[in-house]
């Protein structure tokens, strides 16, 4: 009997242990990633970007390896006087996410992902119409861009049209192949790929 | 009418010969004719008419992949019915009663009835002629049908000849006198099976004749034009053939390319793939690159012309790199980093924004190791002869031997 109770017991620990890993580490990559980057765009606008997020639900329909990236934007008009701001819009293409240096799929609706859910969190931020306009002084405004990528490859924020740019990500290896064991995200690679 | 044979006519039991002669009735015959010349027109048709509408690739998978079924069912059939010939071994027979005869038709696949009001038979040249007004059958479901006229030859040599010379003194004793028959002791004319066999391959000659025509698309010549391109590894202005060097750099007029690497792996799904380590530096902004610009192929799939103007042969040889691979290594999966992702569901476009250079693996299914498969760069559409000043050139074919790429560890 004791060596039965003894069995399951461990048994079930070892289930937790395997179940509970992979969760860990995969949180951990869906997880918010802060960032600190500010650039400002031909006008003189200053654009933040507090963060990142890979979605993990819902995922792109057309290839399981693909995921949602949402950009945390910030866009502050404190010091800004009202005639100046009617001339001006916040544009959501100064930021643009690059996979491998390509330019992502932006028009998402419809191949990656329906209207519907768009409209539902973690999209609810993501702005569509590509501009921001009726500017008012003294205002902080918040938006977020969405793009489809492959988590593996490199990914570059690119900002006002080439003036600067931030990796997110640049995998680590050394058969230029496939991922060393220290990169990032060596770990959910293997999960994601069983 | 049962199915129960008296003075049945048996086919003579020398197999070989048998089994050959009864491969001959098929080619005899002269649906088969007809379905063969019908098929292979059909083909020259449809090629006819995607060089004219010039179909887009999709199509004309379809239509090959729709020609392959039909041929495919046809060899089938064919098999098909050549067992069943092997396997009813009765030519014909009379019935219960003397009313009628019981005949070995439609390739063996039916023994039909025929009434003896209904039938005649003649003979001549060692061939004897069964011809009926009416005839009838039994269905699968065992129902009987009704066949309106038709005739059988059946050679008499082929059968055993005390068996036919009883059924026909039989035939004579039940038949009025005008049908009475009389076996002749002919020698067998070879000159008259000569004569159609002359007919017949006349027909297939026309046929062919026909389908390779220039008018009917001429894909003979295509090939013809591959192979010695390939052999003579003859380049032009705008394409270059060479074997696949690494860490050399290929340069065209917008860009500068390098394989560092190339690999052999194996995907989770156990495909064998070939993985191109490549850095690509852009020389000039100004000139447009197709989004997707390499590919590989197993077979040349493009010619190029005397005067420098290119031609697509067939496309679907051609295949575009793979979309996020993941590989095995050591029993571990691991997804190929950077790649390059085009077509469909890629998401991410072909093209450094943030620099001059990029490094990106491309990755091929590999679909035939023993032969030789080809890296293309391909730097303009095969559809127009580049221009000059605009398009990029020259294309890059690059051979190389999947066998002899390094396995990745």
């Amino acid at each position: 009997m004791k060596k039965v109770i003894l069995g399951m017991l461990s048994l079930i620990l070892l289930i937790i242990t395997l179940a509970g890993k992979p969760l860990s580490a995969s949180d951990d990559f869906y997880n918010n990633h802060p960032l600190n980057e500010t650039f400002k765009d031909n006008d003189g606008i200053e654009y933040k970007i507090t963060g990142y997020q890979y979605v993990k639900n819902p995922r792109p329909s057309g290839n399981k390896h693909a995921r949602f990236l949402i950009i945390h934007c910030e866009v502050n008009t404190n010091g800004w006087d009202q005639k100046k701001l009617q001339y001006q819009e916040i544009s959501t293409s100064n930021i643009k996410i690059l996979d491998n240096k390509g330019e992502t799929e932006t028009n998402l609706v419809g191949d990656a992902i329906s209207k519907d859910k768009l409209a539902q969190p973690p999209f609810q931020n993501v702005e569509n119409d590509n501009e921001i306009n009726n500017l008012k002084p003294n205002q902080t405004y918040k938006f977020d861009i969405c793009g489809v990528v492959f988590p593996y490859d490199l990914i570059t924020l690119d900002f006002n049209n080439g003036t600067r740019f931030v990796d997110i990500h640049r995998p680590k290896s050394k058969n230029k192949i496939t991922l060393t064991s220290d990169d990032s995200l060596a770990t959910y690679a293997k999960e994601d790929a069983k | 009418m049962k199915k129960i044979y008296q003075n049945e006519v048996y086919y003579k039991e020398k197999e070989l010969r048998r089994n050959s002669r009864m491969i001959w009735e098929v080619f005899q015959n002269t649906s088969f004719w007809i379905i063969v010349v019908a098929g292979i027109l059909l083909l020259g048709v449809a090629q006819f008419l995607w060089k004219f509408i010039n179909a887009s690739p999709n199509w004309r998978s379809a239509i090959n992949n729709s020609f392959f079924i039909v041929i495919v069912a046809f060899i089938g059939w064919t098999v098909f019915t050549l067992i069943k010939i092997q396997k009813s071994r009765i030519a014909f027979a009379f019935d219960e009663d003397f009313r009628g005869i019981w005949l070995n038709s439609f390739f063996g696949l039916k023994m039909i009835y025929i009434p003896l009001s209904m039938l005649r038979i003649s003979v001549s040249s060692e061939t004897l002629k069964i011809k009926y007004q009416k005839a009838f059958y039994f269905n699968v479901q065992n129902k009987v049908r009704i066949i309106n006229g038709g005739s059988k030859k059946v050679t008499t040599s082929r059968l055993q000849k005390d068996q036919s010379e009883e059924f026909i003194d039989r035939y004579n004793e039940l038949t009025t006198n005008d049908n009475k028959v009389q076996l002749d002791e002919v020698e067998k004319d070879s000159l008259k099976l000569s004569s159609s066999l002359i007919g017949y391959i006349g027909i297939a000659g026309l046929a062919l004749v026909v389908y390779t025509s220039p008018y009917f698309g001429n894909n003979n010549q295509d090939s013809v034009a591959n192979f010695s391109l390939i052999g003579s590894n003859k380049s032009t202005k705008y394409v270059k053939f060479q074997n696949l060097k690494l860490n050399h750099t290929y340069s065209t007029k917008a860009i500068d390319f390098k394989v560092n690497k190339a690999y052999k792996a194996h995907t989770l799904k156990n495909k064998e793939v070939a993985i191109f380590n490549v850095s690509v530096n852009y020389k000039r902004s100004d000139i447009s690159l197709d989004t997707d610009p390499f590919m590989e192929s197993n077979t040349l799939s493009f010619i190029a012309n005397r005067n420098d103007e290119l031609e697509e042969d067939n496309s679907d040889r051609t295949q575009d790199p793979l979309t996020s691979t993941v590989i095995k290594i050591d029993g571990q999966s691991m997804p190929v980093i950077n790649q390059l992702n085009t077509g469909e569901n890629g998401y991410c476009l072909f093209g450094p924004r943030d620099s001059k250079s990029a490094n990106y693996n491309i990755v091929f299914d590999i679909k035939d190791t023993n032969k030789s498969n080809y890296l293309i760069y391909n730097a303009f559409g095969l559809y127009w002869k580049p221009d000059n000043k605009n398009s990029d050139f020259p294309m890059y074919v690059l051979r190389f031997d999947p066998n002899r790429l390094e396995e990745i560890k």
